[in-house]
């Protein structure tokens, strides 16, 4: 087996996000740090619309991201801290229009390790050094200047280390222009590590960077509180009082070096909860400084969500007061970001992320303020309040976390969709995500009939929005007026009575109209030149641009008359000699015009004789042909773009297909072309524009659009309904949309977010859900879901009542704050809220909730045929009581049973039988249920009052973590371990036990797991971010073949304290992120079966597997030259990087590969001479690779 | 001295690498050390740090923090007898 990993969605978590001028424009950027990748977003201040302007995979795991700007300098630089063991300064090039490393400096080992630096990156305010720092001991400091040239230069690194400690946060101070200072929370254990009575404490320490001497000194420190975790720099210098704020659970700090500062401290406001736990202190997880020109506030997060506003009072230095007050209350985030322009970036830990906007400060929300000149309590008190002084203006999709996924196709569509889990708490969702652009909807009107056609046309091309738009009936037209309403015109001078084949401006104010009886030039004065074709003669096809108009003439053989635009009488000029085309025409297409010339120079036409040719339009060779095609089907449309620099023709065939093909521009000659299903029905192409570049719009039992995305072309289909027809539509409102006719309505349509092409329709769920199953028959989902230290609503309203905090359960029910805003209440630890739900995933409606009580949380679930009833399906779900995470324990578990009723859309208990251990895992197996309960496999039947035990083994040498029945035999199954791997275990009749056939040689802590179809090999997932895959040995499954219960297996002698045999490993890959879910399916329509995988923190990927040798030699080799002539920017060798845990193996990676598309010419050419091959012969492969297996 | 240069090279390593051991070595120091690598390990994978804040309902802060906190000491408060096995 040799794989191609491809990426269908990169990671979509935020794991921290930084604001600056990272373009050097007045415009701030964010950048965002997504696992392995790093993307620059903006924001339309405008609109409020985030997108993303530039996207890298860097191939390494990025730990945390500063920005930096160089004293006196207009532009924001990235420090990127990793597992590299290197640190980076990276600048986005304008120019080029990508980051780029400037400075790059290795100091230790790669990966995730204790005493490396990478885990902390912080900037001196004023640009002038960055310190790196570490988990443990290590703090580098790097002065960063330019040199004489202006380039930007990194010092050597100055040591700031200190043995025995920890760091818990590092920042830099603003201190002006005196020398550069940071500051860290650290913690010391040498003491701890061997005086059993030492007590540990927390210090706050000031490194000085002494720019005179060039070394670091560790300058000043002061104990602070033992759960302090994070630090927030306060404005220096002019601006603000300098110093840190120390934020520790419960309280805020305000601490500095001056003699003359004091200390203040406030309290951290809690949510006002007769229930809370008053032990557990509130934590600070996220906050943003925004700073004006005269002052400055901070915004920090609670773990709750809850936003406070700090503000600081100073005079001279000295600060006076801190104040503290509730702001709003958001999703709880990884980081914030204050814009200038009035937003704030929330960068979700589950579920999208946001841009709000400030509607006001906060100022004029009455809400209790506290102050450090006052005595405070140690817990003070607020009631959150709805959305005050934030609006949600945007808000961008995002996967993570994503617990479990499941590849169906439920509702019938081309391909399949991801059902994934997703979301942590009260943001916890079910995900149907689809392949597809989101396309947003701005108006629907209803028409008169069901139209063939639309056109938006202006009258000059110095218009800034369209004039009209023609609709196009089956036996007339009708004329809309765009302006402040879309409404119908009679005086624009077109022909109504008739159908409209082809519409277009004319240069010089003029439009033009085709219809099957004439051919209509519409003069600015509204007067109207008629050619008309001969008697008995209907035009049948015809296209134009602003000066050459092409029709041909129905059932003619082919024959076509070109017309050109004669400026200087302003009038259509037939062209002398008619145009043999050979064969009847069925479409027409003129090649977009050049820059600096004045006509097309092709035109592209399809014929009934399964053709397509190319005529030059060349003043010297006018009408001459140039080249055909012959393809599979009649062509129902061409269409010609400009694509990246080269004429691309687009042929929609009557048959479903899309061919795609370059045209040279010099001869003619039509290359490189390339074939796509796209649906049952003929295709449609109509010419559209996307981000000011032209794309194609083949619309087919679906809609699709080609276009150029980050330097490389894309076909996508649109998640929307077919439409029949569309063009390019702007106005006022809306700059650049699409206007589009389905069955008898107008639509406008625009296409917002082009970055990702995965969509996805959210519904929602109370509790972080754990496990799903489908009903085959009924289409419905049974999901259980389990929050562990929460209440549930009707937890926290008994515990009210019962504690006597309320009177009725109506007060009890108010004082339940809606949880989409606030979250879940927090209990404590021990307990649960968990929940079994049937939902109908077509509408989005729970049928049946079953809240668990009595402090039971489910586990696990299967879907069980009993050998007894075999025509019945039944749903058992693995329960236990006071589970306890730490250790793993419960008091007692049980196994529920329950049947299907009401066709599917509800369950009935059966009976509940008693386990002794934690039912972490369940599955059918030969007509009965098989459960993990710790190291031991359990079998039981269906009895009338309990499950009946049937067998039990001990197999797992850890915990029994996941079952997958073996695919074919049913007396085999595989069993995952939560920290040793896979085992092949088989199930004896006749004496009742399983036996383990085989076990792994590698320790692998198992997270899902997926049997491939031969029943040989089984691909998993670790913890560690792994990808692996591992088969039987032949002798092995020779063996099995014949036995397939593995009696003579079971008597070999067992070797190491394991079983006799071993797997043996055929895959190894790094992901950089734990797998959820691991399956096969096939992707594309009448593609063959892929592995498709999802990650935690979001991402979806495939891994293709290599049909010939030749390909896996060619992308083997293809692979070595990327990482040799284009490594990742963040300076990690991609090799490394894709064995950081197990050496990686057979698995070739295709993002990697596709980075091809975005090199430039030499680099391109020189690996494409060192593989023998032409740069479009590679590029033709890669694309193929995605194409033909996924998307 | 010895002949390969074996001590200093250990000293070297014992300076420039937390962790490396020695023959006296205690369990509760060679225990220490493993959860200490383990649970820096914890803090700086996102992933990992993820996974473990949904089992427990808390924020990835929190675990995080949590995780670095519980570097101080891991295994409880050092034996009383020095040297020899807890």
């Amino acid at each position: 087996m040799f794989l191609y990993n491809l990426s269908l969605q990169a990671p979509t978590t935020i794991s921290a996000a930084i604001l600056g001028h990272f373009m050097g424009t007045k415009q701030q950027e964010v950048v965002v740090a997504r696992q392995q990748r790093l993307e620059l977003w903006k924001a339309d201040t405008n609109t409020g619309k985030l997108s993303v302007i530039y996207s890298e995979d860097l191939f390494c795991r990025i730990r945390s991201i500063a920005p930096f700007r160089l004293t006196g300098s207009t532009k924001d630089y990235v420090v990127l801290g990793s597992d590299t063991g290197a640190a980076a300064v990276l600048e986005f090039d304008t120019k080029e229009n990508r980051f780029k490393t400037l400075q790059y400096h290795e100091y230790g080992r790669t990966g995730l390790r204790r005493i490396i630096p990478g885990q902390y990156v912080a900037s001196d305010p004023r640009g002038r050094a960055v310190m790196v720092g570490s988990v443990e001991r290590a703090r580098l400091v790097y002065i960063i200047s330019r040199d004489t040239e202006g380039n930007v230069m990194m010092g050597s690194p100055l040591e700031a280390n200190k043995a025995q400690s920890i760091c818990f946060d590092i920042v830099g101070v603003d201190v002006g222009y005196e020398n550069p200072v940071f500051a860290t929370i650290e913690t010391n254990y040498g003491d701890t590590d061997h005086d059993p009575d030492a007590e540990a404490e927390k210090l706050l320490v000031y490194y000085e960077l002494d720019l005179g001497l060039n070394h670091v000194v560790r300058k000043w420190s002061t104990p602070i509180s033992k759960t302090a975790n994070k630090l927030i720099a306060l404005p220096g210098s002019s601006d603000g009082p300098s110093g840190v704020l120390v934020c520790s659970e419960g309280f805020i700090e305000y601490k500095h070096n001056l003699e003359a500062a004091r200390e203040h401290r406030v309290p951290i406001p809690r949510r006002v909860n007769p229930l809370e736990d008053t032990g557990r202190g509130l934590m600070i997880v996220a906050s943003a400084v925004h700073r004006t020109k005269t002052a400055f506030f901070i915004l920090a997060q609670s773990e709750d969500g809850d936003l406070y506003k700090i503000t600081v009072d100073f005079a001279e230095d000295a600060v006076e007061r801190l104040t503290i007050k509730y702001f709003d209350t958001i999703p709880r985030c990884a980081s914030i970001g204050i814009l200038r322009a009035g937003f704030l970036f929330a960068a979700s830990e589950s579920g999208s992320h946001q841009l709000y906007q400030f509607e006001n400060l906060g100022d004029e929300v009455d809400m209790v303020e506290y102050t450090s000149t006052e005595e405070n309590d140690e817990l003070v008190y607020f009631q959150p309040h709805e959305m005050a002084s934030l609006a949600m203006v945007d808000e961008i999709d995002s996967l993570c976390p994503m617990l479990k996924s499941k590849v169906l196709n439920l509702t019938g569509e081309q391909m399949p969709q991801i059902y994934s889990l997703c979301g942590q708490g009260a943001r916890s969702s079910l995900k149907v995500v689809r392949h597809g652009l989101e396309v947003a909807e701005l108006a629907v009107s209803e028409l008169p009939g069901n139209p063939q056609a639309v056109w938006t046309v202006r009258r000059n091309i110095n218009d800034e929005h369209d004039e009209y738009i023609v609709v196009s009936f089956l036996d007339a037209t009708l004329v809309l007026s765009v302006g402040e309403e879309v409404e119908e015109v009679t005086d624009s001078g077109f022909l109504t009575s008739s159908p409209t084949l082809c519409l277009h401006r004319l240069d010089g104010g003029a439009l033009l109209q085709v219809t099957p009886r004439a051919v209509r030039h519409i003069l600015p004065d509204g007067r109207v030149n008629e050619w008309q074709p001969p008697q008995n003669r209907e035009i049948s096809s015809s296209a134009a641009n602003s000066r050459q108009v092409v029709v041909t003439l129905a059932r003619s053989g082919g024959q076509a008359i070109y017309f050109e635009l004669d400026l200087q009488t302003g009038t259509l000029r037939e062209y002398d000699e008619r145009l043999a085309i050979g064969s009847d025409a069925t479409c027409l297409a003129l090649s977009p015009v050049a820059e600096g010339q004045r006509n097309a120079s092709f035109l592209a036409v399809g014929c009934e004789d399964d053709t397509v040719r190319i005529f030059s339009l060349d003043p010297q060779r006018c009408l001459e042909p140039l080249s055909m095609q012959a393809v599979a089907e009649c062509a129902q449309s061409v269409a010609i773009v400009s694509q990246m620099e080269t004429l691309t023709l687009y042929v929609g065939l009557r048959n479903g297909l899309q061919m795609r093909a370059s045209i040279d521009d010099v001869s003619g000659e039509i290359e490189d072309s390339r074939m796509q299903f796209l649906g049952s029905q003929a295709v449609q192409l109509c010419t559209i524009k996307v981000r000011g570049e032209e794309a194609v719009v083949a619309l087919s039992t679906a809609p699709w659009i080609s276009h150029v995305h980050q330097g490389r072309l894309r076909t996508t289909p649109l998640s929307y309904d077919a439409l029949t027809y569309a063009s390019s539509f702007s106005s006022d409102q809306c700059p650049e949309g699409i206007v589009a006719v389905v069955e008898n309505t107008l639509r406008i349509l625009t296409l917002d977010r082009l970055d990702s092409v995965l969509n996805q329709a959210t519904i929602g769920l109370t509790y972080t859900p754990r496990d799903f199953i489908l009903n085959d028959a009924s289409k419905h989902f049974v999901i259980i879901e389990a929050e562990h230290g929460h209440y549930s609503a009707t937890q926290f309203r008994q515990e009210l009542l019962a504690r006597g905090v309320v009177d009725s359960e109506e007060e009890a029910e108010s004082a339940v704050l809606p949880p989409e805003q606030f979250g879940l209440v927090r209990s404590r630890s021990g307990m649960w809220a968990s929940l079994i739900r049937v939902l109908n995933p077509f509408d989005g409606e729970s049928t049946q909730i079953i809240e668990l009580t009595d402090n039971q949380v489910a586990v696990s679930m299967a879907t069980v045929t009993f050998a007894s009833h075999p025509d019945e399906k039944f749903v058992a779900v693995g329960c236990a009581r006071n589970m306890t995470l730490k250790p793993r324990a419960c008091s007692d578990a049980s196994i529920r049973i329950y049947r299907w009723i009401n066709e599917g859309t509800q369950l009935e208990l059966l009976h509940a039988t008693v386990v002794d251990e934690i039912p972490q895992a369940l599955a059918a197996f030969n007509g009965m249920l098989v459960v993990g309960l710790g190291r031991v496999l359990r079998l039981y039947d269906l009895g009338i009052k309990r499950l009946l035990k049937k067998a039990q083994s001990v197999v797992a040498p850890r915990l029994v973590s996941v079952i997958r029945p073996h695919p074919s035999e049913p007396s085999q199954l595989f069993i995952g371990d939560v920290q040793e791997s896979v085992q092949l275990v088989t199930f004896n009749q006749n004496t009742h036990n399983f036996h383990v056939i085989l076990d792994d040689t590698l320790p692998r802590y198992i997270t899902c797991m997926h049997a491939l179809g031969d029943g040989d090999t089984v691909v998993a997932g670790d913890k560690f971010g792994n990808l692996f895959g591992v088969r039987a040995p032949e002798s092995v499954s020779r063996s099995l073949q014949t036995d397939p219960t593995g009696n003579r297996l079971i008597y070999e002698k067992p070797r190491l304290g394991g079983a006799a045999n071993r797997w043996s490993s055929v895959v190894e890959y790094h992901t950089g992120d734990i797998i959820t879910s691991i399956e096969t399916c096939a992707l594309a329509a009448g593609g063959r079966e892929v592995i498709l995988y999802t990650t935690l923190l979001g991402s979806v990927q495939v891994a293709v597997p290599f049909v010939s040798q030749s390909d896996v030699t060619l992308f083997q080799k293809l692979e070595q030259l990327m990482r040799e002539r284009a490594p990742p920017i963040s300076g990690r060798d991609h090799q490394s990087y894709r064995s950081a845990v197990v050496p990686v193996r057979c698995v070739v990676d295709g993002d990697l590969c596709e980075r091809y598309f975005t090199l430039d010419h030499e680099t391109r050419e020189a690996i494409s001479d060192e593989l023998d091959r032409t740069q479009q012969d590679i590029c033709k492969k890669i694309e193929d690779m995605r194409s033909l297996f996924a998307f | 001295m010895d002949k390969f240069g074996m001590n200093s090279q250990t000293e070297h390593w014992h300076a420039k690498y937390v962790g490396t051991g020695n023959p006296d070595i205690s369990k509760h120091e060679w225990f220490v050390n493993q959860h200490r690598d383990t649970l820096a390990y914890y803090a700086s994978d996102n992933s990992l740090a993820a996974f473990i804040s949904i089992a427990e309902g808390e924020s990835i802060a929190r675990t995080k923090y949590n995780m670095l906190q519980r570097m101080q000491q891991p295994c409880g408060h050092a034996p009383r007898s020095s040297g020899t096995d807890s």
